[in-house]
């Protein structure tokens, strides 16, 4: 009994959804400097500790990684999410309580059953860096299970793999615990957009100790972060799970375009319009999709595209408009 | 002439450019110096924490205590927030009640509620505990007093816990030790 509530309980882990096309239409003040500056102040406090200790001369680069990433760690949530969810720094939709609250209930994965596990863990918000829009998750993505297809590419690495058929093989085996754990299994959803933050940070922590050209550098005085982090340089449109479309189970999908649909309208809209422009124009192919496009080939996994919102709003005209929801088709 | 032109659009070009960097680095020092305001100025606050649970050798009890943390003063905790520090619980149920003192760490919100956690998603407390058995406890003789350490974690809807205690009471023929466990909800 105690075995099967463990189980019951523990299938929400990171089942933590975000919803971008809730921000639509609404303005979102670009965070990048805060958010810079949180990791950076998070990294250069950890360098002071080490450089004070007793066994600074001892540490390797490897293992300067290891303390900020402890640094960072915290339950499912890392610190660096917590606080973008609750400073006065970050802007982000929803931005008050009150409205988070609202949020919960409204937005795409709200109109399930109560017993859904992605309803027992709260959603994220979104928040703009880098001319980007993505959930708050990202950069627990980011810091997180980068840092484990980092360790995963490094061991690849060290086995006698070449570096490139090593991050191949990071990027799969990422896409396996978000196939499963973290993902598709656990709440229906698999995100490429989680996938692409992976890879971001995956490149992140690579940098750090890169032979050729390393981010944290020993000097006579101690460790020092050579290249403070730039989110500007990590985080691509395909972060925004309103451009980069998630992929779903059938009957997740078959819950989830009525509320899509909603949003079709706003297709129309400038702002979003304007953005999608700017997305389509910096967005390029990536590791990750390469990767996930061979998935999609061979069949393992449906083709992404078939969940875009332009695919859902293509008939649009045909069934109307947001105000005429009670008339829209069942879902395919 | 066309020369000139061209070095004047070039010097032109390399002082603009100096000057959105310089911009740039007056904007990444300013939020520097506001993530540094806000991670100093903490403020020490509480939270209460319920749970219910069946555990041995205490069988249905309720427990009740206060988390003691820090936090920066803009975090308002209504939705998602993490709760780290010192921890006090007490508990009674049908077969025995405890306080123990330790510390508590978890991802939660308060909600609308000014005090007492609504929801825990993820957590975990370790506490020392004094546990007095009484009533309907399967142990025998039913009034017992032991000390132990109890490790309790909270994920999603349900919390589950472990504990080893040794008793210090006396009890002619009952073991010495006392392994403890438990499934429940809340923190």
């Amino acid at each position: 009994m105690a075995l099967f509530a463990l189980l019951l309980a523990a299938s929400p882990v990171r089942a933590i959804e975000t919803d971008q096309f809730y921000a639509w239409g609404r303005t979102i003040r670009d965070s990048t400097d805060v958010l810079n500056a949180r990791v950076n102040a998070g990294i250069e406090d950890v360098l002071a500790e080490i450089n004070a200790g007793a066994h600074r001369d001892r540490c390797t680069c490897e293992d300067v990684v290891g303390r900020i990433v402890s640094r960072f760690r915290y339950l499912l949530f890392w610190r660096p999410e917590l606080w973008a969810m609750n400073t006065s720094l970050v802007d982000r939709v929803p931005s008050t309580p009150e409205e988070e609250l609202r949020y919960r209930k409204e937005y795409l994965y709200a109109h399930t059953s109560p017993w859904d596990t992605v309803r027992r863990m709260p959603p994220s918000p979104t928040i703009e860096a880098a001319g980007v829009r993505f959930g708050t998750d990202k950069l627990t993505h980011f810091l997180s299970e980068g840092y484990l297809q980092h360790r995963w590419r490094s061991g690849y690495v060290r086995k006698g793999l070449a570096p490139a058929e090593a991050e191949i093989r990071a990027i799969r085996r990422g896409m396996l615990v978000e196939r499963t754990v973290l993902g598709m299994t656990s709440s229906g959803v698999f995100s490429p957009a989680d996938l692409e933050a992976n890879y971001a940070g995956m490149r992140f922590y690579d940098g750090l100790c890169d032979q050729a050209s390393p981010v944290l550098r020993k000097t006579d005085a101690g460790w020092r972060l050579d290249r403070p982090l730039d989110l500007r340089e990590w985080v691509t449109p395909e972060w925004d799970e309103s451009w980069q479309p998630n992929v779903y189970t059938a009957r997740r999908w078959r819950r989830l375009q009525p509320a899509l649909r909603e949003y079709c309208p706003l297709l129309d809209d400038p702002a979003v319009r304007a953005r999608r422009e700017a997305y389509r124009a910096r967005d390029s192919e990536t590791p990750s999709e390469r990767v996930l496009a061979d998935f999609a080939r061979r069949g393992r996994l449906p083709d992404p595209a078939i969940f875009s919102i332009e695919r859902v709003c293509e008939n649009r005209g045909r069934w109307g408009t947001a105000t005429d929801l009670n008339r829209l088709p069942p879902p395919n | 002439m066309r020369a000139r032109a061209c070095l004047l659009a070039l010097a032109l070009a390399a002082s603009g450019a100096a000057g959105a960097g310089a911009e740039a680095d007056a904007r990444a020092e300013e939020a520097e110096a506001r993530v540094r305001e806000e991670l100093r100025d903490q403020v020490r606050r509480r939270v209460g924490t319920l749970a219910v649970r069946y555990s041995y050798p205490e069988r249905l009890s309720f427990a009740g205590g206060v988390l003691a943390f820090r936090q920066p003063r803009d975090y308002d905790c209504t939705t998602v927030c993490d709760f780290r520090g010192p921890l006090a619980q007490v508990e009674a149920g049908a077969g025995g009640g405890s306080v123990g003192f330790g510390w508590g760490s978890l991802v939660g919100e308060r909600g609308r509620n000014a005090f007492f956690l609504r929801n825990a998603y993820v957590g975990y407390s370790w506490k020392g505990s004094i546990l007095r058995t009484w009533g309907s406890t399967p142990l025998d003789p039913a009034s017992q007093t032991l000390v132990g350490l109890r490790a309790d974690f909270t994920i999603s809807i349900a919390c589950f816990r472990l504990g080893a205690f040794r008793r210090v009471s006396s009890a002619p023929g009952a073991p010495r030790w006392l392994l403890s466990g438990g499934i429940g909800w809340g923190f």
